[in-house]
């Protein structure tokens, strides 16, 4: 007995089938490629922020990555790819629980007098407020960063160098807003001490060599 | 006229004024006194040109190329293709 031919149903050619699907597939491994992995480094902070350890925040970005690639398909091109992905790396870390059991901190009171101003006021002083056009300033702050306390440290990277809100950086680290304005104060702060120290090791100061503090030149 | 105690107050809020994260009516006292105040204007310039300089640091070359490197293997695992 013979048998019959198979059915081929039109639409599900599978030559053709086959070849949408790699059409499709490239073009997702194309977007994903251009939109998302640029922005591997900014994620990568984003996990040390949150996680505070470099081996918890390399295997953070890589779950990070894998979700953002399996989900692709629900991220809109052109909306804020890293606001998304770094929703994804927050909940990935709640996930896992990456996170540390927190005392719920007691400094959001302990903000100090002259704020921000302090800093100018010091370097005026010392001469050294052109600081920022002087000297390349970029080494000494990815130093002073380095060196800030975890806490200040996540804060300082989320807000100033990644850019997110102090709402965005509560609810990611989970504490009061307050808190992540004193922290940022704080942090803020201690870069400033150490780039005044960097500028006058540097010596840019305008000051005459025999400047005194106090008495008569 | 500023008074030092506006000046207290605006400096203590310069930073949360750059940030954009003042509410509306203290943002507003904020731009009045600086209207006024030269020596205010001027920690408000040098704290804009400190947090610019601190937004500037960026990744150096190479810093993150081994977590890229276990990220592309775990996403070529998944069915991901780098295009050439």
């Amino acid at each position: 007995m013979t048998s019959l031919p198979e059915k081929r149903d039109a639409n599900s050619d599978p030559v053709e089938s086959s070849g949408a699907a790699d059409h499709r597939r490239h073009e997702r491994d194309r977007e994903f490629s251009d939109v998302a992995l640029p922005l591997l480094p900014a994620i990568a902070r984003v996990a040390n922020a949150l996680t505070r350890d470099e081996a918890d925040a390399d295997d953070l970005v890589q779950d990070t990555f894998l979700q953002a690639f399996r989900h692709w398909k629900t991220f809109s091109i052109g909306t804020d790819c890293k606001r998304w992905l770094s929703t994804i790396c927050r909940n990935e870390f709640f996930r896992r629980r990456y996170r540390e059991r927190r005392v719920v901190s007691v400094d959001d009171n302990e903000l100090e007098l002259l704020g921000a101003a302090r800093a100018h006021i010091q370097a005026r002083d010392a001469g050294v407020d052109d600081m920022f056009t002087q000297l390349d300033v970029g080494p000494a702050i990815r130093t002073a960063i380095d060196a800030l306390p975890a806490t200040f440290r996540s804060v300082v990277i989320l807000s100033d160098i990644e850019g997110f809100t102090y709402e965005e950086i509560a609810e990611m680290l989970d504490i009061p807003i307050g808190t992540v304005r004193s922290r940022l104060y704080r942090g803020r702060r201690r870069l400033q001490d150490c780039l005044l120290s960097f500028a006058l090791d540097a010596g840019i100061s305008r000051r005459p060599d025999n400047f005194r503090l106090t008495g008569k030149e | 006229m500023s008074s030092l105690e506006d000046c207290v107050a605006a400096a203590e809020q310069l930073w949360p004024f750059l940030d954009g994260a003042l509410p509306e009516g203290e943002k507003e006292r904020v731009v009045r006194h600086l209207q006024t105040c030269v020596n205010c204007t001027s920690h408000l310039d040098f704290a804009r040109l400190f947090l610019e300089a601190v937004h500037d640091v960026s990744a150096s070359a190479g810093e993150y190329d081994l977590v890229r490197g276990r990220v592309i293997k775990a996403l070529v695992a998944e069915g991901f293709a780098a295009p050439a």
